[in-house]
């Protein structure tokens, strides 16, 4: 593309001064008018913004309040819902155990917190039952 | 450790019940008796944060030592052997 004009902005603006001057009366009453116009404009849009934010804000105070209200339920601790899971019944993170919560467990000097569980013949025995024996507990996790 | 007041006890943390827990232990050849903690109630009361974990209780069910991650075969024998004669002496 050939262009014959010049290049920038300021030699637009050389070439269109010279006709601005000719009707200098005219042109400013017309300027005035157009800056009230957009005085005008400007007004009614601040008016505008600041009722509308003004009546948004009344009207979702009330939601606002009932929003920070509603009580936080914690998530009770190492507790899993019950329902259906996957295939096997077994929670969906199965194969990895759950997080706990950051804490340790019982202490060294602690009395051991008693176990009751089934073993893997499904015979259910204690920790206790082991009472006059050092025990090794040993918790272990298929990965 | 046979005839000594010794027992090394398993807790399963996958949440398996017994008979998948049984079948995961004979594929990972381990031979000691196991709590299936199905429900997790025990990982839940003894907030363990991973495996192993590893708590060495004494003969009067007072906990002594507890590793989260193995401290190492040596470690774990020097210090059931030091409570296994403490029990035998009292």
């Amino acid at each position: 593309m050939k262009n014959p004009e010049p290049e920038g902005d300021s030699d637009y603006d050389t070439d269109d001064a010279p006709s601005k001057p000719k009707k200098p009366k005219k042109a400013s009453s017309g300027m005035m008018a157009a800056i009230l116009v957009i005085i005008g404009v400007a007004a009614v849009s601040l008016v505008l913004i600041i009722g509308g934010a003004v009546v948004l804000t009344i009207w979702l105070w009330p939601t606002r309040e009932k929003v920070a209200q509603v009580p936080v339920q914690p998530r009770p601790e190492g507790v899993f819902p019950k329902g259906p899971f996957g295939p096997d019944g077994m929670p969906p993170n199965i194969g990895k155990p759950p997080v706990n919560p950051p804490g340790a467990g019982p202490a060294v000097g602690a009395a051991a917190p008693d176990i009751e569980a089934a073993d893997m013949d499904g015979k259910r025995f204690k920790l206790s039952d082991y009472r006059g024996k050092v025990v090794l507990l040993d918790f272990w996790n298929e990965f | 450790m046979e005839g000594k007041p010794f027992a090394l006890i398993g807790v399963n943390t996958n949440g398996y019940d017994p008979e998948k827990m049984k079948a995961v232990m004979q594929k990972e050849n381990l031979v000691w008796r196991s709590f299936a903690d199905q429900d997790r109630r025990i990982f839940s009361a003894w907030r363990v944060q991973g495996t192993p974990t590893l708590y060495l209780i004494d003969h009067k069910g007072t906990i002594r030592h507890r590793w989260i991650g193995s401290p190492g075969a040596q470690a774990i024998d020097s210090a059931i052997e030091a409570l296994v004669k403490e029990a035998e002496t009292s």
